[in-house]
């Protein structure tokens, strides 16, 4: 009876995962592709990423938000991988800065090709690259992305207002050496 | 609204963070203000672009193997025993530990670059292949293990020790493969056997305190096509021992162990990627 008790639970928690969590994998890998810029380091990261969420699932509310929850477990995770938690911050003031002085913006060029911008993306401070990434390239809310990456509502606005200026500001400069043609109506907002 | 009040939410309207009626003062400052309307435009075709961009990237897309292997390998976790490790309650934290130190140890012996090739390993399983004519004489084989291989064990052992400068059978077949896995394998007894009318060599080994037997069918490669054919990797547990068999040539073979499953899968995968090669 036990036993049978045991096995149907197993089997009801690995249902419920597999039509919860697994369809996230391919949004996963994305992300770790982005944290880990290697293929084979982003499937590491998926798997351990997975692995925990399966054993936390019954901790888990279903029905909630299970991609913003998966995405916490793996920055989390990619966290204490890189081991580097205090160098980070300190190389987020210094990029803080940056993006503050950063007050000009040339207009957006046209006809970019998708190679382009993600090469821009990947150009971007990281700090600003994962909130930029997480609203618009995997369309997380703001009230996730703070969840996710554990910072305030405030912090999340203002990086992804710096964040897609200097990713802007990068294209353009790449236009500029390109000689790619800019929209000369837009305004400087 | 004005053009300044525009730009300080504008970021916000870009990500559709906005409540419902700035959405509206938007949308008609953005019908009146052809700057604003411009500057916008390229912002959110960039915005859409960047999205399809990385979506569409091969590189940023999940490898389907990968994805695969995975998924059986959560699933094989989620379903199998081990997987109440993730769950004990609190009550039993002293079994817990106890269960996490074995695991460790056993984990210290996975961390064993021979051993690195487990996920590998799981992806060449394939779903729920049956290899033809082993169902049947699977209880047989596993019989033939335990009163041959395990009750006889020092038998075998004693005659190891005897005569230790011999030369093993099949050492080249099976024990040379197997060394790359585990530096303790021994190679104690061979003997002939017969399953279902066919016969088969059984060679037994000894890998620490682990009796392993392997059972390879005795037979000529008749054709081409029976010479080619390799594969899939079956493993199934039968009355409490591991047996993972696959087919080489049209040569059956089982390996049959108390190993976990993935470790005696990993013999068998040995043997597998050793005999495919020659």
């Amino acid at each position: 009876m036990f036993g049978k008790r045991r096995t149907d639970t197993k089997a009801e928690l690995w249902r419920d995962f597999e039509m919860e969590a697994m369809p996230f994998m391919a949004d996963l890998f994305r992300l770790a592709v982005w944290l880990t810029r290697s293929r084979d380091e982003a499937e590491d990261l998926v798997q351990e990423t997975l692995t925990e969420a399966l054993k936390s699932f019954r901790r888990y509310e279903r029905g909630s938000n299970c991609r913003a929850w998966l995405t916490a477990i793996m920055y989390r995770l990619n966290l204490k991988r890189i081991g580097a938690t205090k160098r980070l911050r300190i190389v987020d003031e210094s990029e803080e800065m940056i993006a503050e002085v950063v007050q000009f913006e040339p207009p957006l060029p046209r006809d970019l090709t998708d190679d382009e911008v993600i090469k821009a993306l990947m150009q971007l401070p990281e700090i600003f690259r994962q909130v930029v990434v997480l609203s618009d390239v995997e369309e997380f809310s703001y009230k996730d992305i703070a969840s996710v990456l554990g910072i305030p509502l405030g912090t999340v606005m203002s990086r992804l207002s710096r964040g897609r200026k200097l990713l802007r500001i990068e294209l353009a400069d790449y236009a500029r050496e390109c000689g790619i043609a800019v929209d000369k109506n837009q305004s400087a907002a | 609204m004005d053009c300044r009040e525009f730009i300080e939410i504008s970021e916000a309207y870009l990500s559709d963070e906005l409540l419902v009626e700035t959405n509206i003062q938007v949308v008609r400052h953005l019908e009146a203000c052809s700057g604003c309307r411009a500057g916008f435009v390229a912002r959110r075709t960039l915005r859409n672009q960047m999205l399809s961009a990385v979506r569409g990237s091969e590189e940023f897309r999940v490898d389907p193997a990968f994805a695969l292997r995975l998924k059986n390998e959560l699933q094989e976790a989620a379903l199998s025993e081990n997987a109440l490790r993730f769950f004990v309650p609190r009550v039993f934290i002293p079994v817990f530990a106890a269960t996490v130190l074995i695991i460790g140890l056993l984990g210290l012996r996975a961390l064993d670059p021979s051993y690195s090739r487990i996920r590998d390993l799981l992806g060449s399983l394939s779903e729920k292949p049956v290899i033809e004519g082993v169902v049947e004489m699977l209880n047989d084989v596993v019989d033939h293990h335990r009163s041959c291989a395990i009750q006889k064990l020092k038998i075998w052992e004693q005659a190891v020790q005897k005569n230790p400068s011999a030369d093993p059978p099949y050492r080249d077949k099976i024990l040379k493969p197997l060394r790359t896995v585990s530096d303790q394998v021994r190679l104690l007894h061979t003997d002939d056997c017969i399953f279902e009318g066919k016969p088969f060599v059984h060679v037994i080994l000894k890998d620490g305190e682990t009796v392993v037997s392997v059972f390879f069918e005795k037979t000529d490669h008749t054709s081409d096509s029976a010479r080619d054919f390799a594969g899939p990797i079956v493993s199934e547990e039968t009355s409490g021992f591991q047996v993972a068999s696959f087919r080489k040539h049209s040569q059956t073979v089982m390996v049959i162990s108390d190993f976990s499953g993935v470790e005696n899968l990993t013999l068998a995968q040995t043997l597998f990627e050793s005999w495919t090669r020659t």
